[in-house]
């Protein structure tokens, strides 16, 4: 608008105002909703966290102490010991096996 | 006289000729001299010189055959390293001082070969060459020791691993006996557990001692070495009957514990520690 122009006309305030209001409510708007909506996520992850079965949860934390053996645990717990035993024996086997295939004769002075 | 004095001349011309024909093919025979004319002096320099390029060759193939020693040596031992690297039973101390022994080991070698590939006589090199052998004992002594340490200290681990199940199932059978069970065959199987795991716990102790001790001058290491591996075989047929307890033990379970009473679920602490 040229100020010079003496046919220009003033706008009244509310011409210039209301536009420009209702832009910054929709902005509101439109944060408060986001908010809502991570708020209403977070919610949801922790929830499904608490309720996760207890045997997923031990699988990824790997704990040196070990925990009471229970009623509930027991046959669980006595079957993974015996198949560590057996995978214990079969390693051993396993280098003993290598032990007995090393080459002694390589170790001797003959024609030195 | 004429015909007398022709057969005389016809005669002397044949032992000329025959002369010759000798001396010519004793030329061929005997060796030719190196040199028309050869001085005493450039003789025995010739000769030294002959003896010296001798020597060279000697030293050169001395110093292969060391250096493929010494590479075999270096190749089966970082097979060695690699086994005690991949190990999941091995404790961290166990793992680190295995690898730090083999891995001085080494270093020893190259600092061998080093010496050998400076070498100048014969004589050094041939005796830097044996000592590959006598004072290393790669084959014979060193990596039987190290496989035989890896196998008692992995036992060891699952021994270890079992006395504290062993533990837990007493407290276990405690709290049954607390609540009226009948647990008379529970401790049976246990105690003959824990028998057979003292029984493993005092043979692998006293075998790691005495693998342990075997060096490159240890006189009879075979000897060790049969016994280790006669009383390893006495520990796998004890572990052995640790499972058949452990079986009984799981079969009794189901008698004292009937079905419903209690949900069957690992617990992630129970394979940690069957690890």
């Amino acid at each position: 608008m040229d100020p010079q122009d003496p046919n220009a006309v003033e706008p009244t305030l509310p011409q210039m105002n209301t536009p420009r209001g209702s832009s910054k409510m929709k902005y509101l708007l439109l944060a408060v909703f986001l908010l809502l909506v991570i708020g209403a996520g977070a919610m949801l992850l922790s929830n499904s966290a608490k309720n996760m079965p207890q045997t997923a949860r031990e699988t990824t934390s790997v704990s040196p102490t070990i925990e009471p053996l229970t009623k509930e645990n027991a046959d669980a717990t006595l079957s993974t010991a015996d198949q560590n035993i057996q995978s214990a024996l079969d390693q051993s086997d396993t280098d003993l096996q290598d032990e007995a295939k090393v080459d002694s004769s390589q170790d001797t002075t003959s024609g030195l | 006289m004429i015909p007398r004095r022709n057969r005389m001349k016809k005669r002397s011309l044949l032992l000329i000729l025959s002369l010759l024909l000798l001396l010519g093919g004793l030329a061929f025979v005997l060796p030719a001299p190196s040199s028309a004319v050869q001085s005493p002096t450039e003789r025995v320099e010739l000769r030294a010189s002959k003896a010296a390029e001798r020597q060279t060759d000697e030293l050169s193939n001395i110093k292969a055959r060391a250096d493929k020693m010494i590479a075999d040596r270096i190749v089966s031992l970082q097979k060695l390293t690699t086994r005690i690297q991949n190990d999941k039973r091995l404790t961290d101390s166990d793992k680190t001082s295995l690898t730090n022994d083999v891995n001085a080991t080494i270093a020893n070698l190259n600092t061998l070969k080093s010496k050998i590939d400076a070498d100048t006589d014969v004589t050094t090199a041939r005796a830097d060459t044996k000592s590959i052998v006598t004072s290393y004992r790669i084959y014979v002594i060193y990596e039987p020791k190290v496989r035989l340490l890896i196998t008692i200290n992995n036992l060891q681990t699952t021994s270890t691993n079992m006395t504290t199940l062993a533990g837990k199932i007493q407290t276990l059978i405690n709290d049954l006996k607390g609540q009226g069970k009948d647990v008379t065959s529970l401790q049976t199987s246990l105690d003959d557990m824990n028998t057979q795991l003292t029984t493993i716990n005092n043979l692998l102790a006293t075998d790691k001692t005495l693998v342990s001790n075997v060096n490159a001058s240890t006189s009879n290491p075979q000897s060790v070495f049969t016994q280790v591996r006669k009383d390893l075989a006495t520990v796998r047929a004890d572990f052995a009957k640790v499972r058949h307890d452990i079986a009984s033990m799981r079969d009794t379970l189901k008698i004292v514990i009937p079905k419903g009473t209690a949900t069957i679920k690992p617990t992630g602490g129970a394979s940690e520690s069957a690890k």
